[in-house]
């Protein structure tokens, strides 16, 4: 979670960090999922995208060359942030339109299914897509044919502006599952042992054969929709969300509970810092792409 | 009277079809209501049955082969003897028929 | 060779593609034990049972998504769309996810899918007879067939089924009711591969799934009066097999460009551009629907969508120069 959010500070610190979606204040969803996840299991995500390849185990210093387009990213600059790919660490990818992934996830999940990969497919995406028809067609045929899927839903509770009480019908949104007969639960988005727990038990059910399960993953967006979006939240509302830190949160339970100490903390950090530094130094040095190179793979 | 059986073109304008079998042989009496053929067409079966009796006297396609709508596939008169046209387009009445698919 | 209904050639493609590839799997509405909106599955569901044929509710958005993620992650789908009008809501998956993959992975993903999806108008009026292929041409990365004979339909399906990208098949309901000879042994029809149906030296007449069919016999009835065409069946409408067409235009010097859709910004306008690319001296001209969706009433529809007979007058408008500026719009009246 400090990689994160250390890395998500380097990349600002860009020249030009360009249009990104930070997951400053949701690092304990991208974190808590992949501690659950089996390698095979391909995690699909959003273009909310960073926390999640990171802590998949993207390269940092691919994944920035990748985010500020230069040659050196898994994607040798093709993805970038919306459509970051890296398959062989089980990244299957994230699609930038919002709900575009949810379906694709289900033909994953079905792959697997059929092939009898004992992988689960999870695909995490944000409370925006809720009201997405795509949501609906897939939690339906996820149910219809009990693929092995968990759709994880990152509720920071705005879809850039639009609150989601405003934005969805349903008092809760796990209620969304509830017409198909999926298991869902809402989930403190901000606990990455609760996220991890949570996510475990939905991954293992559906290995298991008992088909998809539905997640609400509530946390709270700490910086504005993306880094070319202005913040509408009146200063004061944004300013409480400190209070629902991750980061801050895990490091005062481990501190209580007499599991980190001010020497580990201190270790953490430098060796965070060096790997931020090496993913810097690694992006400089990254080429840029030959702009020919834009015809290969078409 | 000389009558021609034809595939019926009320199933539509150059629709091909093909001939599945015959109920009925060159030289067979087929009565009102008795089944004459049968064809299929890319969706259905067409069941074609007489609605005026007559003589099979004549039998152009066999089984599997193709036709279209408003092809001549055989000739039918009221008596045995009587002679056919020498040409398999010639003018003459068409046979009434039913049709049935499914 | 045999003759066979064109959906019987589509079914033996997919059995022998099927029975050659465990991956290859069918998805669509109506197409378990109903056999096919258009009879085209007959007998798959049987055969090949509930997990390789695959009846999905009236979703098209999460029908395409599902064929193209599970051809990301190894399968070879084909998903059938009842209308091309209704792949409109799964044009996400297919164009933004499915087309771009290899591309924006770095190759490291590839999405085998093919849709498979009926154009044409046949009565069903405004939703359910677009021929909406240009939209597909543009996107790069699909790559967009469109036989026209039973022949080709099989050995483009099966072509389809083993392509390394997303495939978009197009049919046409008026060519389902059509028989056609099918080789009894398996023979592919390449990607990127016209056809020359007849041939000719006035005028070359390019056109592409059922308006190949309209466009030979119109071919046919000019020969009467002394004209003759030769008629390309464009096959792949992406990629183009632009050598067939330079060539034969070249010879003729006169282009004719027929299709059913609309013609602003349709496959015509990209094909006579790209001839005027090649060529420093071709008369071009172009046919297609009239500025109105397509009505189902039968009236309605004969007018707007072009017939053997508007092919026939396009030509003979082409040779007889009544074109202005190289181009001209054709048809039974000017928009």
């Amino acid at each position: 979670m400090v990689l994160l959010r250390s890395f998500e500070a380097a990349l600002l610190r860009q020249p030009k960090p360009g249009f990104q979606l930070l997951s400053r204040g949701e690092e304990a969803i991208a974190v808590g999922i992949c501690a659950a996840l089996q390698r095979k299991d391909p995690f699909l995500c959003s273009g909310r995208s960073i926390g999640p390849a990171l802590a998949r185990g993207v390269p940092p210093g691919g994944l920035l060359a990748e985010l500020i387009g230069k040659d050196g990213g898994p994607n040798r600059g093709r993805a970038g942030r919306a459509h970051v790919s890296m398959p062989s660490v089980g990244l299957f990818g994230a699609h930038g339109v919002v709900g575009g992934n949810l379906t694709v996830a289900a033909g994953v999940a079905l792959a697997q299914q059929q092939l009898g990969t004992g992988a689960v497919a999870l695909c995490l995406f944000g409370d925006g897509a809720c009201g997405s028809g795509t949501l609906h067609e897939t939690l339906n045929i996820a149910a219809l044919w009990r693929l092995p899927l968990v759709l994880a839903c990152d509720n920071n509770g705005y879809a850039v502006s639009t609150a989601v009480r405003d934005a969805i019908a349903a008092p809760r949104l796990t209620d969304l599952a509830a017409p198909f007969g999926i298991p869902a639960s809402a989930v403190d988005g901000t606990d990455v042992d609760a996220v991890a727990a949570a996510v475990g038990e939905a991954v293992e059910g559906a290995r298991a054969g008992r088909g998809p399960w539905f997640l609400e993953l509530q946390c709270a967006r700490m910086a504005p929709h993306s880094t070319l979006t202005r913040e509408e939240r009146p200063p004061a509302e944004v300013e409480e969300l400190r209070g629902h830190d991750p980061i801050t949160l895990y490091e005062k339970r481990l501190r209580a509970e007499g599991i980190l100490s001010d020497a580990l903390w201190a270790g953490l950090m430098a060796e965070v810092d060096a790997e931020v530094a090496e993913a810097e130094r690694f992006a400089l040095a990254a080429v840029w792409p030959d702009p020919e190179a834009a015809m290969l793979d078409v | 009277m000389i009558r021609k059986l034809v595939v019926p073109k009320e199933l539509g304008e150059g629709i091909e079809v093909r001939l599945l079998q015959w109920y009925k042989a060159e030289g067979d009496l087929v009565g009102v209501d008795e089944a004459i053929l049968e064809f299929e067409t890319d969706k259905a079966i067409v069941l074609v049955g007489a609605k005026q009796a007559g003589l099979l006297r004549k039998c152009f396609y066999g089984a599997g082969d193709w036709m279209q709508t408003g092809d001549v596939v055989g000739w039918l008169s009221d008596e045995l003897d009587e002679p056919l046209p020498a040409e398999r387009d010639a003018q003459a009445e068409v046979l009434l028929v039913s049709f049935d698919a499914t | 060779m045999s003759r066979l209904f064109f959906r019987e050639a589509l079914c033996r493609a997919m059995a022998e593609e099927m029975e050659r590839d465990s991956r290859v799997i069918l998805m669509g509405q109506d197409i378990a034990a109903h056999g096919g909106s258009y009879a085209e599955t007959r007998g798959l569901f049987e055969r090949f049972g509930p997990a390789r044929v695959r009846n999905t509710p009236v979703a098209e958005a999460v029908t395409v998504g599902l064929a193209a993620g599970a051809a990301a992650a190894g399968l070879r789908p084909l998903a059938f769309i009842t209308y091309l009008d209704f792949l409109m809501l799964g044009l996400d998956a297919l164009v933004n996810y499915a087309a771009k993959l290899r591309f924006k992975s770095a190759g490291q993903l590839t999405s085998p899918m093919v849709v498979k999806a009926t154009a044409g108008a046949k009565g069903q009026g405004p939703t359910h007879a677009q021929s909406l292929e240009p939209w597909l041409m543009n996107v790069p990365g699909l790559t967009v067939l469109a036989p026209s004979t039973a022949g080709d339909a099989y050995g483009m399906l099966k072509t389809a089924l083993r392509a390394p990208g997303p495939v978009v098949f197009i049919d046409h309901k008026k060519l389902f009711p059509r028989g056609g000879s099918v080789p009894d042994t398996e023979e592919l029809v390449p990607v990127g591969s016209a056809a020359i149906r007849r041939e000719g030296k006035h005028l070359t007449i390019v056109a592409h799934s059922y308006m190949s069919v309209l466009a030979l016999e119109a071919a046919t009835a000019l020969a009467a009066e002394g004209i003759e065409a030769e008629v390309i069946d464009l096959r792949s409408l992406a990629p183009i097999d632009w050598e067939t067409l330079t060539t034969s235009a070249r010879r003729t010097g006169h282009a004719l460009f027929v299709e059913e859709g609309q013609v602003v910004c349709g496959v015509g306008a990209e094909l006579a551009f790209g001839l005027r690319e090649r060529l420093s001296s071709l008369r071009v001209a172009r046919l297609g629907a009239k500025r109105a969706p397509v009505a189902p009433s039968p009236v309605l529809e004969s007018f707007i969508v072009p017939d053997a007979k508007d092919i026939e007058q396009s030509a003979r408008d082409l040779l007889l120069a009544n074109v202005k500026n190289g181009t001209h719009r054709t048809g039974k009246e000017e928009t």
